[in-house]
């Protein structure tokens, strides 16, 4: 079956369910733009092809009391 | 002697106070008055911790008198941005209403690194809410007000490290600590015609300071040379228990001697759509650059390395200001764009953060082996003029004009440092950044080092800022 919704408009209606009572009709404007603008950056990264072996760059150590001294 | 003072680098004032020339408590008095008197006017400091300050000023006076000197910054006031956590009663604002009369019980590792120092905290300094972190468009988005350039009251001083620019463009304080995640160093040291350095990601610990986005958040120096801001890195660097990101990797400050001709290299059409000022300016840089160095034309690979940085942005500042969002705080903020700016990135999808990761993981070595063919990137630091203070920039800023050395940059944790290289039309301040290897702070400082030592921007400072009273003769020595 085909969605007729586009994924701004999915996300923009889970913000609105969460977050609405925070804002005015002006300001939720405002955030659906963020949130196509937001798409939009998804969109491009979707284009870049990558290796199944292609590991994220962020840190995370194993913790072991007693170890810390690696850190000083 | 009171102008000499003011707007003397961090060096040559700690030569005075080294030799006894004029002790800290007389220097410190002196900047004190300035920030009381000439703070208010630029919207530069929340707060003047001026207890504390001639606190650390006696103490540093009693040691140096003993004989015990600690550093070039003992006894040197600064200013911090507000986002460095301090004890002893002393706000950290964040730059946010909701946090106005918020402390702490511990200061940030910064903090303790520069008392080590000798250096004495004068001032906590006006900054962008939430550094940023919620979107803002325009200048006015601070608890203080929209802080001003030195060189213009109707300019703005840049975001969001903005009192720490303004402070130190302004005379109010020798060197300042800001913090960059993408652009807030040098962006104020550019608007304040003043130098500002971002540390490679974790050359400097990040405990106790306000976090954005751990993996693109850096502290790093703004002071009014290049000399300057190699100083204080050499004091707030190094390794910490607190700040797992933080590097063990050595640091200490020297500039190198130029053996050879070091070559740099300039992004192809770096100087498209860029207004003439700046293009003028920067084409005047390079002349004087070609006296000492050779420089060389390149291009980066294509990656959307903006979309890459932003989402990766969003996604931890999602995160990391959950609280203030689930509970509608951003409702108090100063400017109308943050109070629903939070409220959009909590959408931002798993798989495209760690996707933005992974491309982190793959352009790094490709970046990295580009630049190893040079001893620094180097381009204007702002392709826009200093904007007035009701002006959106975001539309100027950003969002049309490709920021590629900024995004990389900062996506990929390499250091840079701004300095002055002109004036528009306008007499609006600009600057030349020089961008280098991970842990190559001291190859691009000696640099920058070098292109100050044949220019003069970074010596000329506004009439209005000069004093008017000499009050020489006042001052005692230890």
């Amino acid at each position: 079956m085909k969605n007729n919704h586009s994924e701004t408009d999915l996300l923009f209606e889970l913000t609105r369910a969460k977050y609405g009572h925070f804002l005015n009709n002006e300001e939720l404007e405002s955030v659906r733009l963020s949130i196509s603008e937001i798409v939009k950056n998804a969109e491009a990264l979707s284009q870049v092809t990558l290796e199944n072996s292609q590991e994220p760059m962020s840190l995370f150590t194993p913790h072991k009391k007693g170890l810390e001294v690696e850190y000083e | 002697m009171n102008n000499e003072i003011v707007f003397l680098p961090v060096r040559d004032l700690s030569k005075i106070i080294q030799k006894k020339e004029m002790s800290p408590v007389d220097v410190t008095k002196l900047f004190l008055s300035r920030l009381e008197e000439i703070g208010p006017e630029y919207n530069s400091v929340v707060t003047i911790t001026q207890d504390l300050a001639l606190y650390q000023a006696k103490k540093a006076e009693k040691e140096i008198l003993c004989g015990n000197y600690k550093s070039p910054l003992h006894g040197i006031p600064y200013g911090a941005k507000d986002l460095l956590s301090t004890s002893g009663g002393i706000p950290t604002t964040w730059g946010a209403v909701p946090f106005r009369d918020r402390t702490f019980d511990y200061d940030a590792t910064v903090i303790i690194k520069l008392h080590e120092a000798g250096a004495i905290l004068a001032a906590k300094l006006a900054m962008v809410e939430f550094a940023g972190g919620m979107g803002y468009k325009q200048p006015n988005a601070s608890l203080t007000g929209p802080c001003r350039s030195p060189w213009g009251k109707e300019n703005w001083a840049g975001g969001s490290s903005s009192g720490s620019g303004s402070a130190v463009g302004c005379g109010l304080i020798p060197f300042a600590i800001g913090s960059e995640t993408w652009g807030s160093i040098l962006t104020p040291a550019n608007n304040c015609g003043v130098s500002g350095l971002r540390p490679t990601y974790g050359r400097v610990s990040k405990h106790g300071a306000m976090a954005l986005s751990w993996t693109l958040d850096k502290l790093g120096p703004l002071g009014l040379t290049a000399d300057d801001c190699g100083l204080v890195l050499d004091a707030i660097s190094g390794s910490d228990a607190n700040d797992p990101s933080s590097s063990r990797m050595d640091y200490s400050y020297s500039l190198g001697r130029l053996q050879q001709r070091p070559m740099l290299g300039m992004l192809k059409d770096t100087l498209s759509e860029t207004p003439k000022d700046i293009s003028d300016n920067f084409q005047a840089s390079l002349a004087i650059l070609n006296d000492f160095a050779d420089t060389e034309e390149f291009t980066f690979p294509e990656y959307p390395y903006e979309e890459t940085i932003r989402t990766i942005m969003l996604g931890e500042s999602a995160s990391a200001f959950e609280e203030i969002t689930e509970k509608g705080l951003a409702g108090e903020l100063t400017a109308p764009e943050d109070r629903y700016g939070p409220y959009a990135r909590t959408i931002v999808l798993a798989k495209d953060y760690i996707k933005a990761l992974r491309i982190r993981g793959m352009i790094t070595p490709q970046i990295d082996t580009i630049m190893s063919k040079y001893d620094a990137i180097i381009g204007p630091t702002r392709r826009t003029p200093v904007s007035s203070l009701y002006e959106e920039f975001r539309g100027v800023g950003r969002g049309n004009t490709k920021d590629l050395l900024g995004a990389i940059g900062n996506l990929l944790g390499l250091p840079a440092i701004s300095v002055p290289n002109g004036f528009t039309k306008d007499n609006l301040p600009t600057g030349i950044q020089f961008l280098g290897r991970p842990y190559e702070e001291n190859r691009i400082m000696t640099i920058a080092n070098k292109y100050q030592s044949l220019t003069d921007w970074h010596t000329i400072h506004p009439e209005s800022l000069l004093e008017k009273k000499d009050l020489s003769g006042e001052g005692g020595t230890v």
